[in-house]
């Protein structure tokens, strides 16, 4: 276990160094980096990996009904939803408009609302210190916690298997097979 | 004494109970047009089930509707388009539109269970003018999760970082080979000016 978790604390230092990128962008874009002494961190697993997640998460949960709204806790751009373009830069970038996919952008964003969605936990997670399962994000699809979108897949499946596999990757070797996530799209 | 305060108390209680969103876009989208009565030719593009939802209370109660246009440039509404929903547990429903282009789905009986997937069997005409006896078909690229105003995506301010844009049938080149006609006099609604 303790293999593991400095495993998981040196490999996941590129998914914590993204976060606080963003976090940090963020903070200066707002005008309020005045005053921390200290910079948010999570321990967030690989953004790599999370480029094979990112596809599933946008066609299975970021319509513009559900995840792709910005009131959303869980925020989700994508070509099926919701689009970033601030200032209009890029008149292509409007919902549906499978001419523009997704943008790297949009999946880096979409990279900080699922780390950010329950911080402590997620870095409770890929530390091996809690069960996948403790997560809302992945409670919430399979209907094991309340969700409004009701039950999106199944435990176990090759949705489930993605997502719970990308979370496990930094700290299981092997944990998620590449095919599950093609897979799960072609589903 | 006691009795009025508990009154008052049970007031208040009831009116924080309000969505101030819904609120907001029901008051967005204002009153009724003078010469249109509410019925189902009103409102064509407007998020139905804003109102005709559990929240607006509006009569009848929908499960899902929108209103059919004829091209992503006018508001020129299409009759008798079919609108097929395929919902999560393989049932299918289909709605026809009328002829201001609105299509509903009353709450009864049974209810489609979300996601749904949808396509669109759009009448066709020869350049003339004439009906033909062909559909052709266009489908969602995404799913309906949850919402059952189809306004609520494919909106009236059209294509947007948040919008897909009104639902319509023909492409820009299929705009001349497949024209559709005006509203019939004898129809009761009236198409929306402006894009909004």
């Amino acid at each position: 276990m303790k293999r593991n978790v400095e495993r998981a604390r040196a490999s996941s230092r590129w998914g914590a160094l993204a976060v606080l990128s963003g976090v940090a962008t963020f903070a200066v874009a707002q005008g309020c980096v005045e005053g921390l002494t200290a910079a948010p961190t999570v321990d967030c697993p690989p953004f790599e990996d999370f480029k094979k997640v990112s596809p599933l998460l946008e066609q299975r949960c970021g319509t513009l009904d559900c995840h792709g709204n910005t009131a959303r806790p869980l925020r989700l751009y994508g070509q099926y939803g919701l689009r970033f373009n601030p200032d209009d830069e890029d008149e292509d970038l409007y919902t549906g408009n499978l001419g523009s996919p997704t943008t790297a952008e949009e999946v880096e964003r979409n990279y900080f609302a699922v780390c950010g969605l329950e911080p402590e936990k997620m870095e409770a997670v890929t530390s091996g210190q809690q069960p996948p399962d403790s997560l809302t994000l992945v409670r919430k699809p399979r209907l094991t916690e309340k969700h409004k979108g009701g039950r999106i897949w199944n435990e176990g499946k090759v949705e489930d298997r993605c997502v719970v596999g990308w979370i496990q990757a930094d700290y299981e070797e092997g944990a998620m097979p590449p095919e599950d996530c093609a897979d799960a799209l072609a589903d | 004494m006691k009795r009025a305060n508990l009154i008052s108390l049970a007031l208040a209680l009831g009116a924080g109970c309000g969505n101030p969103i819904a609120d907001d876009q029901i008051e967005f989208w204002g009153d009724e047009l003078p010469n249109v009565p509410a019925s189902e030719h009103h409102r064509p593009g407007q998020p139905c089930v804003l109102c005709h939802g559990v929240y607006g209370g509006a009569a009848p109660e929908m499960v899902l509707g929108g209103t059919i246009f004829a091209d992503q440039y006018s508001f020129t509404p299409v009759e008798g388009a079919e609108v097929v929903v395929y919902d999560a547990v393989g049932d299918v429903y289909t709605m026809t539109s009328n002829c201001i282009g609105n299509f509903f789905m009353e709450k009864e009986g049974n209810l489609p269970q979300f996601p749904l997937a949808v396509e669109v069997r759009c009448p066709t005409y020869d350049s003339a003018g004439n009906k033909l006896e062909s559909t052709k078909i266009r489908s969602m690229n995404s799913w309906i999760s949850r919402d059952g105003s189809c306004a609520t995506c494919h909106s009236l301010r059209g294509t947007q970082v948040d919008s897909t844009g009104w639902i319509f049938c023909n492409d820009p080149t299929e705009i001349q080979s497949n024209p559709y006609p005006a509203v019939p006099s004898s129809c009761p609604g009236e198409p929306p000016k402006e894009a909004q």
